[in-house]
């Protein structure tokens, strides 16, 4: 177990080290977050008691596309530095690359998080920094990452990557986007989202699972 | 020679038990990814299966209940009390709903059903947030009984 979560921490920092280094997807993703943040303001123009209804849809939207933006480069810079021949024939349990790949892409986006909820509330004038809405932020966005690293490792060895990884993993988060969506509205109403945040964890559960037991299939060529 | 082959025997040994651990690892681990699957989906029909069936409640016993859970709908039955106004900014419907004992705020983004008038009863499915009933469908019932038009004057 512990040779495991020494392999999964590996694989974190390098893509933390690399990720620090060249800043590509996190320049990227919160620019994006910043731009569309402030394009939504401006074009919309919302009432306070509109504003308060449609933030957690334009928030989960926001942070849906920037992820793609994170996700698409995690295998694809593997497969363009030839390195993804090296994962592959590392004497290592497959799982740990995946794990250790999800939560590289988690705490990126767990960074553009961080970004787009000062700029939701400033911009729109919606209390998006209030606690409630941290555990639906957090469970949403790791059912996220853990689709989306396993649709990553998919699509990095097809030539039209960039298109097909939002096709084929955007009708697999719709229900993580829209479970995270609606618990976040009804933290910001003031109503339980417990159910919300059961139904978050589920879908967690399933698409951790299913990625750790599928993930090496895509490792085979 | 004889030592050759317990060599020979003993890598044999290590190879095989070397397979059959790879094939049990992925085995158990199919089991109980599998197990967790099976949980998981479970809990995701029972979820959306109790949040699909509106429980029927009247006006004092949801201020006892309390908001709704999210996803959950409420049916909410009573009589309307006092008239209707029409909010200026959500352009919904808003007007009392009760049972007698307490009344509960009701707000309806569509147009009102043909029987609603004051006094008339009226069931609303939707949800509670603690201050407020929205209502995404609303029916008015007939306070009377249907009766021949010559049985009135009798």
């Amino acid at each position: 177990m512990t040779e495991y979560a020494r392999i999964v921490a590996t694989i974190v920092l390098k893509d933390v080290r690399l990720e620090a280094r060249t800043r590509q997807t996190l320049i990227a993703s919160t620019i994006f977050t910043l731009l569309v943040a402030i394009i939504f303001a401006f074009a919309l123009d919302l009432a306070p008691a509109t504003a308060r209804a449609v933030a957690p849809g334009l928030l989960w939207a926001t942070l849906a596309f920037a992820g793609i933006l994170g996700l698409g480069r995690s295998f694809a810079q593997e497969s363009d530095h030839g390195t993804l021949d090296g994962l592959r024939l590392a004497p290592v349990d497959p799982s740990a690359l995946y794990v250790g790949k999800m939560c590289g892409n988690f705490l990126l986006m767990l960074l553009t998080l961080a970004v787009a909820l000062p700029a939701f509330t400033i911009l729109l004038g919606v209390d998006l920094l209030s606690p409630g809405v941290f555990p639906a932020a957090l469970l949403g966005l790791l059912g996220f990452a853990a689709a989306g690293t396993l649709f990553s490792a998919l699509s990095a060895a097809a030539r039209t990557r960039d298109v097909l990884l939002p096709i084929l993993f955007l009708p697999l988060a719709i229900p993580v986007i829209l479970t995270a969506t609606g618990a976040t509205r009804f933290t910001l109403s003031s109503v339980s989202t417990a159910n919300a945040l059961g139904v978050l964890l589920a879908c967690d559960a399933l698409y951790v699972t299913a990625a750790v037991l599928l993930f090496i299939y895509t490792l085979e060529e | 020679m004889s030592a050759s082959v317990v060599a020979d025997r003993s890598s044999g040994d290590a190879l095989q038990q070397l397979q059959r651990r790879r094939t049990r690892l992925p085995q158990r681990r199919f089991a109980v990814g599998g197990l967790i699957i099976v949980v998981a989906v479970g809990y995701l029909i029972m979820s959306s299966f109790s949040s699909a069936v509106a429980s029927v409640m009247s006006p004092s016993e949801l201020l006892r209940h309390g908001a709704t859970p999210a996803g959950q709908t409420i049916r909410l039955q009573g009589k309307v009390v006092g008239a209707d106004r029409v909010d200026p900014r959500s352009l919904a419907h808003i007007f009392s709903v009760s049972d007698g004992r307490a009344s509960v705020i009701v707000a309806y983004a569509s147009d009102l059903p043909g029987g609603f008038k004051t006094g008339a009863s009226v069931e609303a499915q939707g949800t509670y947030d603690g201050h407020r009933f929205t209502a995404s469908s609303l029916t008015a019932k007939c306070p009377t009984k249907y009766q021949a038009a010559g049985s009135t004057s009798q």
